[in-house]
């Protein structure tokens, strides 16, 4: 793009009527340079942490024995993972999260959609829906072990529970974000509700929808293990309450650390989907990250200045 | 350069039959009149500009021929039939360009021809052609934000152009780019109209523009609107728009116009300062 871009700008410049903004190319240099300079600082403050941690422990600020120290739980990660039972704890404990995780933001879809499209519905339940959204549902975890036994079952429906209205108001912000010119784009060329819809409406909601699902993964992940604890020795969570009832944090935080490892992977697999899916939105943010400066005239801005006030005649 | 006669809907060339007919049209929002009376007449392949100053009504006519709205008095017919929305023969261009941010600028050049239902190699062939047309050729898959306002404009005028409409109806297509962009922009529009020649209907409240670009200038009293004036633009038909200020006929034309169009923009600045109501 690059390339072409500057290509225009010296056909516009031969017009006379243009100047030339070169800072196309060294914009998108100063971008990728931005990227590998965060990648760098998160290692390093990776490594400081860790470093701190370990000095710490070791120097006796702070008591090994409640804090544990990287030298002793990444080991202990190690021969839980090779000789433990670590891997199919987790695996319990993934499985209830992607379930979990599956059903919340299909069923929040849904009912986003509804409330969106819908106004009668919106009316209806708007109240219901905010006055079940501030209940506390972790204290709600023993009603789900009453009604759903203390298997998965019943954290799958402490996640639906976190899940489904996080995912349910962010689909409903975003598709009311579609803005008034779309609209009426779709009406002069005769656009069917349902293709309106799927062709205006819900393309311009992905990014807050994607923003929702993400929340609703973590939301899966704590609703998984807070659910584990409650209910014994089940998954990561029945873990972790097994190994602090017995002092061993080495083992807790290596189980921690895994916990980590393996939401972030998930997070970060999603991220991948969401770039993939919402390039133009990339696109579109380009330059007005923090250093970014001086591209005025370039479209990513939206030019708020440059639109026309709104006209009493229009509609 | 003649003047026609008062509220006067005349034809360029009165042997063809007008394809836009608005008979005694008058349309209101809650009990304020937006438009009074208006009788207009348009020819096949006709390009003619509406200008008044703002808030005349200029943009309700336009969304009653549009079909977006139906007026409260008279009638309104577009080819012989009562205008709607969703007419492939009629195509819309607006100050803003509404391009979807999510397509490139192909799939926004096609957007109008896809929502008609046409067959994808039919519209590709079409959107690329017009994106020629505007010059944006080799940004056929770059998206709208990686484009300038004037390069998106672009884009919306060939989705506008690319299904062929018999008609187009402009809103300020050009108030919201910069004097030079506006005037490339409006040079490029007029040349692919010389070669399509499809009727057009341009609001606007630049006189300059109206002038440079169309056939016919329909001056607008202030609201409620009502027709004051209408002028034959005596330039010819083949012009360039980047050279039009150089030319006297250009500049004795807007003296004309302009001399009847500040008696509104003025009258209006003191109603503004609350005297009259």
């Amino acid at each position: 793009m690059e390339a072409r871009s500057s290509s225009l700008v010296a056909t516009l410049e031969d017009d006379g009527l243009f100047v030339t903004d070169e800072i196309e190319e060294p914009q998108a240099n100063i971008f990728i340079r931005f990227l590998r300079h965060d990648r760098t600082i998160q290692v390093f403050a990776l490594c400081v942490l860790l470093g701190a941690w370990e000095l710490c422990a070791r120097a006796g600020v702070v008591p090994a024995s409640f804090t544990s120290e990287p030298s002793r739980f990444f080991p202990a990660l190690w021969d839980q993972l090779i000789h433990g039972n670590l891997v199919s704890l987790m695996g319990v404990t993934l499985t209830e999260t992607m379930i979990g995780f599956a059903l919340a933001s299909v069923l929040g879809l849904l009912a986003g959609i509804v409330l969106a499209e819908s106004r009668v519905a919106e009316k209806v339940s708007r109240p219901f829906l905010v006055g079940f959204n501030n209940l506390p549902r972790i204290a709600l975890a023993p009603l789900f072990v009453l009604w759903f036994g203390l298997g998965s079952s019943s954290r799958v429906a402490l996640i639906v529970s976190l899940g489904f209205f996080i995912v349910t108001f962010n689909t409903y912000a975003g598709l009311q974000a579609a803005g008034r010119d779309y609209m009426l784009l779709a009406k002069t060329l005769g656009v069917g509700r349902i293709r309106r819809f799927r062709r205006f409406v819900f393309p311009s909601a992905v990014p807050t929808i994607f923003s929702g699902l993400q929340l609703c993964l973590s939301y899966a992940f704590l609703g998984a293990v807070v659910g584990e604890m409650l209910t014994g020795n089940q998954g990561l969570g029945g873990y972790f309450t097994l190994q602090l009832s017995s002092f061993d944090v080495d083992n807790f935080f290596a189980g921690m650390v895994l916990l980590v490892i393996v939401s972030l992977a998930l997070s970060s697999i999603m991220r991948v989907i969401e770039l993939q899916l919402i390039k133009w939105r990339q696109i579109e943010m380009r330059g007005l990250e923090a250093g970014a400066s001086g591209r005025g005239q370039r479209g990513s801005n939206r030019s708020f200045g440059l639109r026309p006030r709104d006209r009493s005649e229009e509609f | 350069m003649t003047t026609a006669s008062q509220n006067g809907a005349r034809p360029n060339d009165p042997s063809a039959s007008p394809v836009v007919r608005v008979h005694a049209v008058s349309h209101a929002y809650g009990r304020r009149w937006a438009i009074r009376d208006i009788n207009l007449e348009v020819a096949e392949s006709e390009f003619i500009a509406i200008v008044g100053p703002s808030g005349c009504g200029k943009t309700t006519l336009l969304n009653l021929l549009a079909g977006l709205e139906s007026p409260r008095r008279g009638t309104l017919d577009i080819f012989g039939s009562t205008p709607r929305t969703g007419r492939t023969d009629v195509g819309y261009l607006f100050a803003r360009d509404s391009l979807l941010p999510w397509r490139t600028v192909l799939g926004n050049a096609e957007l109008a021809m896809e929502m008609f239902g046409w067959d994808r190699a039919t519209r590709q062939d079409k959107a690329r052609q017009m994106l020629e047309a505007v010059g944006l050729s080799d940004y056929e898959r770059a998206y709208p934000a990686q484009l300038s306002q004037g390069m998106r404009q672009r884009v919306a005028i060939a989705r506008t152009l690319a299904p062929d409409p018999r008609i187009v109806f402009l809103d300020e297509p050009f108030s919201a780019l910069d004097a030079q962009t506006k005037l490339l922009l409006q040079d490029t529009f007029r040349r692919i109209w010389e070669s399509l020649g499809s009727t057009v209907i341009l609001i606007t409240h630049d006189l300059a523009e109206a002038i440079a670009m169309a056939d016919r200038v329909v001056l607008f009293t202030r609201g409620p609107g009502r027709i004051k004036n209408v002028y034959v633009v005596d330039l010819p038909a083949k012009r360039s728009l980047l050279s039009l200020q150089g030319e006297q006929a250009f500049h004795s034309m807007y003296e004309q116009i302009w001399a009847d169009l500040r008696d509104e923009v003025a009258s209006e600045g003191e109603t503004a300062d609350g005297s009259a109501k």
